[in-house]
């Protein structure tokens, strides 16, 4: 948190400072709890940092936490038996949050993009983002007001379940 | 953009500071306003690509079109697809038009901008802050009066005080402290991952963007009430990484009314229902540039009907999977994209596709992917985001489905891309690429990307008329109101 004391009084930079304090360890572990490869318990982190609805729905082989955001953007996020989350898709006007979605994956999405931006023609910036590591494999697509995509980690997929589902 | 626009944003907050006192003080019989600190308004575009723009919103007079600025009529502005203006980084179909921005209400504080990009996909006008640093262009605060009005002036169109983007304009916050929330700086591990900030002339390959698109403002459709549909003034809380009010050292996500956000300048002018998009033709294979004109107004003047152009309407439910485009065909008679019947067992409201649409600032035609549409990504690494089809060109149709009922067949190429010649040609009507391109160390991990939609680029409105038409705006007699598309 950056905060400009010049202009302030000692007795407010006190009670900024106070406040950005509490503000920052309400916000640190959000921001520490990744969403994709993380536990199940970060799925509520997310739902806290968007400042959304939840809604889980339950299959033999994995449960969905579809999280519903104030600004219409919907993030279903894929857990397995064991607590992981091995997926999550999105669709919705506005892009969510990669760095908090991704979580570790986060450097791999931005190398990804690094190449697109690098391509020969270059592609449009919102021509779609496709990743397809062995730690990642992501589909980003869509235009202002419209966006959709999915990403998970191979590995990490429940046996019998097709990464198809992912959306 | 310069230090005076700072201070004539300081000498307006305390004159504000200083009304609102004096009228605290008064006996009037209306309530006196309540005393706000006036906040400045600043705007982050994200791409996919994890490339963004950050800037101040400001008012400017833009006039575009008529003789003085490259055009044969008040209401036509030239179009010419070349390599732009910045040499080391040459762009390929990208077409650029001439704009004229004021200091508002002046004649005489102006700049022409040549080489602006046209883009039908978005809404506003966004200027580098390099090109407007001469100018006095006053910020847009918060819940402010932003009196926008439009009209013609000297022989071109003129959207007074309209809210546009002034890209990169460090004055605020200052030390271009960018917020966390556009440029997706890590703070919890340390990381200097970012996205990339490319809101300068030399990134851009263009002296701005000309948003011309199928809505007035940038953010809210007005008119159409449905929850997210006018979320950047009204959700609970503001979506991330688009509108922010400042201070001056920092910025913070807002919710921000329509009328102080960036707005498409042709809803001003006198021919403010539309733009029509006439690119010559290009055949196969690509041409060095190629020229054309936009026409502002649809059915407003004479030359500018409708003619036996189909008009698409957009899709205007939220919750449709189409929403905001329309369903392609592909091939005639095959697979409808967005596909609602490939859906999660799952879940009730499962469409994971977007409307296929149709967007100049698109530099190819972005379809499907390798094993739905059959046609072979290009391998290498510089191409593999492309098409290289086994029969090159690949003759191909499609048919676009509207909501409403009207359809239109397109016919297309899609030349191998690793057979053109990028080097002398700029404008090439048949580039295409994959939505998601298949990487060759790990083809398997992509097979039947879902993605399933078109984005008709640029290769598309070459030797068509194209118009897109504005929602909200009132139409001619006879003209349908928008939003949508015709060709």
């Amino acid at each position: 948190m950056k905060i400009d004391i010049r202009s302030r009084s000692q007795v407010t930079t006190q009670i900024v400072l106070l406040a950005g304090l509490v503000l920052s360890s309400l916000l640190l572990p959000l921001h520490a709890a990744a969403a994709l490869g993380g536990d199940v318990t970060s799925v509520e982190a997310d739902q806290q940092q968007m400042k959304a609805t939840r809604a889980v729905r339950a299959s033999a082989n994995y449960s969905v936490h579809e999280i519903t955001t104030p600004y219409g953007t919907v993030v279903r996020e894929y857990v397995s038996p064991d607590g992981k989350v091995f997926g999550v898709a999105w669709r919705g006007p506005f892009l969510p949050n990669f760095q908090q979605l991704l979580g570790d994956s986060y450097a791999t999405f931005t190398q990804a993009a690094q190449e697109a931006r690098s391509a020969q023609p270059r592609r449009s910036r919102n021509a779609p983002l496709a990743v397809a590591q062995p730690n990642l494999v992501m589909h980003s697509g869509g235009h202002t007001r419209a966006y959709v995509g999915h990403a998970y980690v191979p590995a990490m997929i429940p046996q019998g379940v097709d990464a198809q589902e992912i959306r | 953009m310069g230090g005076n626009v700072r201070k004539i944003g300081f000498v307006i907050l305390i004159l504000t500071l200083v009304f609102a006192v004096g009228c605290g003080g008064s006996s009037s019989s209306t309530p006196p306003p309540t005393p706000t600190t006036k906040t400045p308004v600043a705007e982050c575009i994200q791409f996919l690509d994890n490339s963004f723009f950050f800037g101040t919103v400001r008012l400017a007079d833009v006039k575009i079109g008529g003789t003085t600025l490259g055009g044969s009529a008040v209401n036509v502005a030239p179009l010419a697809v070349n390599a732009g203006p910045v040499s080391t980084n040459p762009q390929t179909n990208v077409a650029y038009t001439t704009v004229q921005v004021c200091t508002p209400g002046s004649t005489t504080s102006c700049v022409t901008i040549p080489n602006v990009a046209v883009d039908t996909g978005s809404s506003g006008l966004r200027i580098p802050a390099s090109l407007v640093s001469s100018l006095n262009l006053p910020n847009v605060y918060l819940n402010s009066i932003t009196p926008a009005s439009g009209g013609s002036s000297n022989g071109s169109e003129l959207a007074s005080s309209v809210p546009i983007h002034v890209m990169g304009d460090t004055s605020i916050p200052t030390g271009n402290s960018i917020p966390t929330t556009c440029s997706q700086v890590p703070t919890s591990t340390g990381s200097t991952t970012t996205g990339q900030e490319e809101d300068d002339v030399a990134h851009l390959g263009a002296n701005g963007l000309l948003g011309v698109g199928n809505y007035i403002y940038d953010c809210d459709v007005v008119g159409n009430a449905q929850a997210g549909v006018n979320a950047c003034s009204s959700a609970s809380t503001p979506p991330p990484g688009t509108y922010y009010t400042c201070s001056s050292s920092s910025c913070t996500p807002a919710l921000v009314p329509a009328a102080q956000q960036v707005r498409n300048p042709v809803s001003l002018f006198t021919d403010n229902n539309g733009v029509i998009l006439k690119l010559q033709n290009v055949a196969v294979g690509g041409l060095p540039t190629a020229t054309g004109t936009m026409v502002f107004g649809i059915g407003t003047q004479s030359n500018n009907g409708l003619g036996s152009a189909v008009v698409l309407t957009l899709d205007s439910n939220f919750n449709d999977p189409a929403w905001s485009g329309f369903t392609t065909v592909f091939p005639v008679g095959g697979v409808s994209y967005p596909n609602s019947t490939e859906n999660n067992l799952l879940l009730a409201n499962n469409s994971y596709s977007i409307g296929s649409f149709l967007d100049s600032g698109s530099n190819g035609i972005f379809f499907l992917d390798q094993p739905t549409s059959g046609i072979t990504d290009c391998s290498g690494s510089s191409l593999n985001f492309y098409y290289c089809p086994a029969t090159s060109p690949d003759s191909l149709q499609a048919t676009n489905q509207a909501t409403g009922g009207n359809s239109s067949l397109v016919q297309f190429s899609v030349s191998a891309a690793n057979t053109l010649s990028f080097a002398t040609n700029t404008a090439f009507s048949d580039l295409a690429g994959p939505n998601t391109p298949q990487n060759p160390g790990n083809p398997s991990s992509l097979q039947k990307a879902a993605d399933g939609y078109f984005d008709w680029g640029l290769p598309f409105f070459y030797g068509r008329n194209v118009y897109t038409a504005i929602q909200g705006v009132t139409p001619p007699s006879g003209v349908q109101a928008g939003p949508w598309w015709a060709y």
